[in-house]
């Protein structure tokens, strides 16, 4: 055996292929496994990390130094070593036993840099979105298009397709709707060309768009040939014209207008309000700023990449649906996370299913919603169902709403939720716990309508994914459901979050029927 | 549900707004001691995440964000403890909230393994000061065309495949060249610091 081939078991040249990122989906899973079962492999696998992370400290440049030259500009601490090397600023700073810079500096630059950070001034790199094994993710999807005429290379887009980092759309005329995985929505304006960069970024090589940035989703970014435009949650439109020039509008809100180097060195960064707007010309000229914005120009702008789309009858029928449902004698709660309910907790609001609608969003792993529905009595029939967005999926547990009294054995206490094969399960304390049977997560991404049909009369618990019955379950000796304080998207007494947004929660004291099921999801398909 | 909407994550809400500004409008933020325990803290940090991650990018963006958490968190640290050991179980929430929030990473641990190597890897990566000092030494031990190497491929943006059309290479030598290089290293520092030990 010579120095290029060496042992296939040999961990640290697999950890180096790791290091490198060349390692595919059955190596890492085979590398993972092998340090889960082996103590010495464990350590072996962290201490080779650990030479490697010193080995990026010393020379990697970090992205917060960029951060801090391009946005800083003059205003940025001395931050090139003696030695000429090229310097990562933050490390420099963080190095700073080594570097005459005063601790008032360091003092200074850490908070820029939280506050920078706090700005989320920074978008996900491209290599992020590509999954182990170099499998491409998906981080945006054409939500809507209006007369869309795509160019020969974009033929065959449509509504819901999924996009890909680098993917590159070249739309004739008419309108496209692009939905990004951060919550962001960038309508595109034909004739124009775009790339999307990362699930929080994009690029528009020519023509015009306009961004509406969710406060979730601040730091979006859209790059044009001289000027990177980053929102501070807003709505804004960018137009490249065919010479080069970038004129930016907002709308509303703020974004940060950063020239970039080919826009000339005279050119600085300017931050815009809405109302304002500015043009970064290619010809090496400062920024110009408009202050006063043309309020003509803006409301043509917007109604020009204005969709019109058939939300009104599709959120109209759901909320239709929804005031029958309210009307139910039977109905013990109905979340819709619209306005002020009940519930505390921590969790987001987001986009739900329509552009005017809000859902729950379970963000982090400590996230959850707590409520108390039902209590005092037995419900010998129970229908759960809500509208729930998987984003992730994991081999632990997730809660779809968990009563809490489980952990005390309680008679009747239940669990509703995606089980570790990504399908759902409900379980009831000292009973069988069944489960649905086709898997959610080919449908990752997407919203989807799942509902449970406890009967402990007739022993049966139904499962239905979007509106279709999917499982029957007969259950032995099953009892009454006890409701009571409950957690959504979590469990009160261990962590199983839920990785998604969750609309429309109902808890129904009776049995539905396979039709009603039926009518409530077609009511509330999106 | 009037509530702020939370940032990130951790194991309880995060204010979205910074630290409120005093009437000067300075930013009023943790003292001199925080700030050079935060500091010398760095490389134990991000070696602990990168770990876990396994992925330098997102390694990269989760120690800013716990920069951020740890900046704000500053009066819940207890003076006298281990401020890296408590800067590294901030991390580890963030680290938690990243695989959520993506759905993904480089090495998807199960639950049950990440906290496994969590607290090994917070044991491991206390040695980072003297790893690093190690590996200074052992990258001085490379040959000049090895060491350039290793420079070029931490150039933003380098790819194997861009270094191998620069050195009219096969971009497979270049690779193999890059995982012998890693390895040697690694093996390197770990014969510095047990001879370190014995001494």
């Amino acid at each position: 055996m010579n120095a290029f081939s060496p042992a296939a078991d040999d961990l640290a040249y697999i950890l180096a292929q790791l290091v490198e990122g060349d390692l595919d989906e059955q190596q890492t899973t085979a590398l993972v496994e092998r340090i889960a079962a082996d103590e010495a492999a464990q350590q072996e696998y962290l201490r080779f990390m650990l030479c490697q992370a010193m080995l990026d400290r010393e020379l990697r440049r970090s992205r917060s130094v960029q951060q801090l030259r391009e946005l800083l500009g003059d205003d940025a601490p001395e931050i090139e070593p003696a030695d000429g090397r090229l310097a990562r600023a933050w490390y420099w700073v963080v190095d700073g036993i080594s570097q005459p810079l005063s601790l008032a500096m360091l003092v200074s630059s850490l908070v820029i840099t939280t506050i920078l950070l706090s700005l989320e001034l920074w978008t996900i790199p491209e290599r992020e979105q590509v999954a182990a094994g170099g499998r491409p993710v998906v981080v945006a999807e054409i939500t809507t298009t209006q007369q869309a005429m795509w160019d020969v290379d974009s033929e065959g887009n449509s509504k819901n397709l999924e996009l890909f980092s680098g993917e590159r759309l070249v739309l004739n005329s008419g309108l496209a709707e692009v939905t990004f995985a951060d919550g962001a929505v960038v309508v595109l304006e034909g004739p124009c060309e775009f790339s999307i960069e990362s699930s929080s970024a994009g690029r528009l090589d020519s023509g015009s768009l306009r961004a509406t940035v969710p406060p979730a989703a601040s730091g979006f970014a859209i790059a044009s040939p001289f000027a990177r435009i980053v929102d501070l949650g807003t709505e804004f439109g960018v137009q490249v014209h065919s010479g080069g020039d970038v004129d930016v509008m907002v709308f509303d809100g703020k974004v940060d207008c950063i020239p970039l180097p080919e826009a000339g060195s005279g050119a600085a960064r300017v931050q815009l309000v809405g109302g304002q707007s500015a043009r970064v010309a290619s010809n090496g000229q400062q920024v110009m700023v408009q202050e006063n914005g043309d309020a003509d120009v803006a409301a043509a702008w917007k109604k020009r990449t204005t969709i019109q789309r058939p939300v009104a009858k599709s959120s109209a029928g759901s909320r239709e649906a929804l005031a029958e449902l309210r009307a139910d004698p039977a109905l013990i709660a109905l979340f819709d996370f619209e306005s002020a309910d009940p519930s505390t907790g921590s969790f987001r609001k987001a986009r739900g299913r329509w552009h005017d609608s809000v859902a729950a969003e379970f963000f982090t792993a400590g996230d959850y919603i707590d409520v108390s529905v039902g209590e005092g009595r037995a419900w010998p029939q129970l229908t759960l169902a809500a509208w729930v967005r998987m984003d992730h999926f994991s081999e632990s547990l997730q809660s779809l709403m968990h009563t809490n009294g489980w952990g005390d054995e309680s008679l009747g206490s239940m669990h509703w939720m995606i089980n570790d094969k990504h399908s759902m399960r409900f379980a009831v304390v000292d009973q069988t716990h069944p489960d649905s049977q086709i898997s959610l997560q080919p449908h990752q991404g997407r919203w989807l309508h799942l509902a449970v049909v406890y009967d402990s009369e007739h022993g049966t618990t139904r499962f239905y994914v979007n509106g279709e019955l999917d499982n029957e379950v007969q259950v032995a000796e099953a009892a009454p459901i006890r409701l009571g304080p409950a957690q959504v998207g979590n469990w009160s007494a261990g962590e199983r979050p839920l990785g998604g947004r969750m609309d429309e929660l109902v808890v129904l004291g009776r049995a539905m029927s396979d039709d009603e099921i039926r009518k409530m999801f077609a009511a509330g398909k999106p | 549900m009037n509530r702020p909407l939370a940032l990130f994550s951790g194991d309880r809400e995060i204010p979205s707004t910074l630290p409120p500004k005093s009437e000067t409008g300075v930013e009023s933020g943790p003292g001199e001691q925080f700030v050079q325990q935060l500091i010398g803290v760095q490389d134990r940090l991000y070696a602990y995440v990168y770990s876990l991650l396994g992925d330098a990018n997102s390694a990269d963006d989760v120690v800013q964000q716990s920069n951020v958490v740890l900046w704000r968190k500053a009066d819940d640290f207890q003076p006298g403890s281990d401020f890296g050991a408590w800067a590294c179980s901030v991390a580890y929430f963030e680290v938690l909230a990243w695989r959520q929030k993506l759905g993904r990473d480089r090495l998807r641990f199960n639950d049950q393994l990440i906290q496994r190597m969590a607290a090994q890897s917070q044991q491991v990566c206390s040695q980072a000061d003297d790893t690093r000092r190690a590996l200074r030494e052992c990258l001085a031990g490379l040959t000049d065309p090895q060491r350039k190497l290793m420079e070029l491929r931490y150039e933003p943006g380098m790819t194997v495949k861009e270094i191998a059309q620069q050195l009219n290479r096969p971009a497979g030598s270049i690779a193999q060249t890059l995982y012998r290089i890693r390895t040697a290293l690694a093996d390197c520092v770990k014969q510095k610091l047990a001879a370190e030990e014995q001494e």
